[in-house]
């Protein structure tokens, strides 16, 4: 067939010498546009991965084939063309970097700028940071560190081969390949991204910390994380987003899967701040993330934090399925939209398991023209005697152009379980207002004071590096908002 | 009671059409998601029964979806006629564009009324719409237009107690400015009923509603109630309790469309479910965006009784306007043990202590009603079905 020859020929001159001018000026490498099972076993090939792994991202380009695309959210998502979209893109480099060194200092100096702590100044910080650049992993810090306390921390491209019965054993085992168009597409064509695993016992001895950015333009980054925590263990894992402004809207489609055993605790925490596009919505990111995790053992818990300020449109809930007897799953969010954004974003608890406990708490601030949608489901199945959930979902309403929708679904099988649900809507008091500008503060300042107050119940979840950039970046967020 | 070509009308066929071509909502429309429909039999009563004698009072009685009732002592001031065309189109337009349940009985109308109440009039007579059947096969569909004109009064009730294969009927009220209006709905169809209902009520300015549901009977039943808050300092309050047992299925949707600023709206629902029963809530409210000012609250509780039964809920909020205060909350729980041991300790039987407890949880409610003489019926409704008489 011609297109399959055409794309054979265009697989075939993306792996020669290839020139694009950048933005930060890296050789980058990526398969020609488009998507087949071409495009699939070039990623497969190019990251030299078992069969197993290619049968498994082609069984999932099959399901993907047959998906319609979620149209159940509040959002108004333009039609996405797949065609037109770089399925691979990985900084060229002639070997992989031994140490920071070796890294392009073009992209230091870019990580630099968006303030990622990557250098030795951050070793002080206890950080340790698997930066992606696109789609590769290019420098890794403190694995030595890690791998005396038996704990691994590496891009998930490296992990199939280090530890294929782990990955073979866990990957998919919680966002199955099919559970969604989204990430179906992302088990087809996934990159890279990140892979953790905590043996039984071991209480991590560093926050976790990843950066994602998205810099090559039309190229859809489909990262795959997954963190496993073995019995009795503890980590917390902190994953921040940037990207450059962009004309054209890219596309992510993420998927994190976390397991936890038997008394495991993970803490996942986020700030994503993606480019949201101008104040017409023109140019930022689409999101679409599936974040699930799994309380497998008893007593395990699993706490996701969220800080959501960027990207022009964004269809993520991260989830848990308490599996454990008195298992606990947690749900932070501040989710902040401006300008012509769009957020449907929330959570679902599922309880499996007898005494299991899930607190939902949603802060969401609109402003601008733009749309802020809680969306979140409480599921308690018969078996899961005195199960427990708490929800409340905040919006905050800044500007009358803007709207905040809550959406949440309380489907309750046993008696003994006990689900409750409050939701405000509210707009920033006069009063409020009043008291601050008394106090010298101007318009801009008294909302974010205000915005900042609003959120604290979730901001005092985050790490303490993150919690002082999430505030910051709130008020960044919501600037040209008042006045 | 129908005009003779009124099933011929262009409202009418293509209601028909449409729900011919729509068919059943499948297992992803979303607003029928806690509310499967397998089965509904569609087969419109053609004529009547014998004509039952007048009933004492201001009674409009349908059986088997015809009206029967013969002549009725009016009040002045409230006043009924059949539908002409015209009114057909004009019931028709305040109906949801598309709306499975709005399709469904336009298109298989048995008996279509108005009852206009004229603007000023204080009717303090109580009117009692009674819908009966007794053909297992048959299907109801009568629509009923109330026009309520401004600065008036009524008072309405309906009686649900139909045995039929579907009893869908489809009420309209326009009520004016400044109108006041109690209405109760007590639905106690036959547990072989399937009932689905849709009632629209286009609400003025400073127009005082309050309305109240009794659900306890039928096989399935969809109450689906419309708000359209379209003037200024209206204030509607709507008022649900559902029970249900064996393997009733109850649902309560409403939709409270806030369109423009300064009104007040309040919901109240109460669900106890038993055996295997399946309670369904799904509210919205809906704040446009020039609806400042606007107060909307939402309260659903739901009462498992049994290990097998399910509660579903779904409160929505929509909002446009800044300047609004909106909450909704929902709850879903057994009765509290040590609720239960407090009484027991203090010499109660656990049966009785059970249903003091479920009286208790459903007495905030009740005591929304204005209707002040279905109180006593209403509470006397709940407490048989406790004690499962």
């Amino acid at each position: 067939m011609a297109a399959t020859q055409e794309t054979i020929a265009a697989v075939e001159e993306a792996t020669g010498q290839y020139k694009y001018g950048f933005v930060t000026d890296i050789e980058v490498e990526k398969a020609p546009k488009g998507l087949n099972e071409d495009i699939i076993r070039f990623i497969s090939a190019k990251k030299d991965e078992p069969d197993w792994l290619l049968e498994w991202r082609l069984k999932a380009y099959q399901k993907w084939l047959t998906m319609d695309s979620p149209d159940w959210a509040k959002l108004d998502i333009p039609e996405i063309d797949y065609q037109d979209i770089h399925y691979y893109a990985a900084p060229k480099t002639a070997e992989g970097p031994k140490s920071l060194d070796e890294v392009d200092p073009e992209l230091l100096a870019t990580y630099e700028k968006l303030g990622i702590p990557l250098n030795e100044q951050k070793m002080l910080a206890g950080v340790a940071v698997d930066a992606v650049f696109d789609s590769v992993s290019v420098a890794t810090t403190f694995r030595e560190e890690l791998a005396k306390a038996g704990v691994v921390f590496c891009p998930i491209s490296e992990a199939v081969h280090s530890h294929p019965e782990l990955v073979k054993k866990y990957l998919g085992s919680v966002v199955p390949v099919a559970d969604n168009y989204f990430s179906a597409l992302n088990s087809a064509v996934f990159t890279d991204g990140s892979f953790v695993f905590i043996p039984k016992g071991v209480r991590c001895p560093m926050e976790l910390s990843t950066y994602f950015r998205i810099n090559e333009k039309n190229t859809g980054q489909f990262e795959r994380t997954l963190i496993i925590a073995e019995d009795q263990s503890y980590v917390s894992y902190l994953e921040g987003c940037t990207a450059p402004q962009r004309d054209e809207n890219q596309l992510h489609a993420a998927v994190v899967e976390l397991v936890a055993l038997e008394d495991a605790e993970i803490k996942y925490s986020t700030v994503q701040n993606w480019y949201p596009g101008d104040a017409e919505g023109k140019g930022g990111i689409y999101n679409f993330v599936t974040k699930r995790g799994a309380c497998r053992g008893d007593r395990a818990k699993i706490s996701w934090t969220q800080v959501e300020t960027g990207s022009a449109v964004t269809w993520k809930y991260p989830s848990c399925i308490l599996q454990g007897k008195d298992s606990v799953g947690e749900f932070y969010s501040v989710a902040v939209t401006n300008g012509a954004q769009q957020a449907d974003t929330g959570t679902k608890m599922i309880h499996l398991g007898e005494g299991s406990r899930s607190t939902i708490i949603s802060k969401g601030i609109s402003a601008g023209k733009s749309n802020n949608t809680y969306r979140g489901l409480v599921q308690v199945m018969p078996k899961a005697e005195n199960a427990r959930n708490f929800t409340q979902c905040d919006s905050l309403l800044v500007g009358d152009k803007c709207g905040a929708h809550t959406v949440p679904y309380i489907v309750s099988r046993n008696p003994s379980g006990k689900v409750e649900h409050e939701a405000t809507t509210s707009r920033i008091s006069e009063d409020q207002l009043f008291y601050c500008h008394q106090r010298g503060l101007d318009e801009e300042e008294a909302v974010s004071l205000i915005v900042n107050g609003f959120c604290r119940e979730v901001m005092k979840e985050l790490p303490m590096e993150f919690a002082v950039e999430a505030q910051k970046l709130i008020a960044i967020s919501l600037e040209g908002s008042v006045g | 009671m129908l005009p003779n070509n009124l099933q011929q009308t262009a409202a009418v066929l293509a209601a028909r059409d449409q729900f011919a071509a729509t068919g059943l909502p499948g297992a992803k429309s979303e607003p029928w998601i806690y509310t499967r429909l397998q089965e509904v039999v569609v087969n419109p009563a053609q004529s009547a029964q014998a004509a039952t004698s007048p009933e004492a009072g201001l009674i409009l009685h349908f059986d088997n979806g015809l009206l029967v009732s013969g002549d009725v002592a009016w009040p002045a001031g409230m006043a009924m006629r059949v539908f002409t065309d015209a009114d057909m189109a004009d019931f028709a337009a305040y109906l949801p564009e598309d709306h499975l349940l709005g399709t469904l009985s336009v298109g298989h109308v048995t008996s279509a009324i108005v009852i206009e109440v004229e603007a000023g009039a204080q009717i303090t007579e109580l009117l009692t719409l009674r819908f009966t059947a007794n053909v297992a096969d048959q299907s109801a569909h009568p629509l009923i237009f109330i026009k309520q004109g401004a600065g008036s009064q009524c008072r309405i009730v309906e009686h649900h107690e139909s045995h039929a294969a579907l009893s869908a009927p489809l009420i309209v009220m326009d009520i004016g400015a400044e109108a006041v209006l109690d209405h109760a709905k007590m639905q106690a169809d036959t547990d072989s009923t399937k009932h689905l209902s849709l009632t629209v009520m286009a609400v003025a300015e400073k127009a005082d509603i309050n309305s109240f549901t009794t659900a306890i009977g039928g096989q399935l039943a969809r109450h689906e109630t419309h708000m359209h808050l379209n003037g200024e300092h209206a204030d509607v309050a709507l008022s649900s309790i559902y029970m249900a047992r064996g393997t009733q299925h109850q649902d309560m949707t409403t939709r409270m469309l806030h369109q423009v600023p300064n009104c007040t709206s309040s919901q109240l629902i109460r669900g106890v479910l038993d055996d295997t029963a399946k309670g369904v809530f799904q509210g919205k409210v809906v704040v446009a965006r020039d609806a400042q000012k606007t107060d909307g609250q939402q309260m659903s509780r739901a009462l498992l009784l049994s290990r097998q039964a399910e509660a579903d809920a779904k409160p929505e909020l929509e909002i446009y306007a800044d300047d609004v205060v909106c909450s909704h909350g929902a709850t879903v729980g057994e009765l509290d043990e040590t609720h239960l041991f407090y009484l027991k300790s203090r010499g109660i039987e656990a049966d009785e202590a059970r249903m003091m407890l479920i009286e208790a949880f459903l007495l905030d409610t009740l005591e929304t009603v204005r209707l002040d003489e279905l109180r006593a019926s209403l509470t006397t409704a709940i407490q048989r079905w406790m004690t499962g008489v």
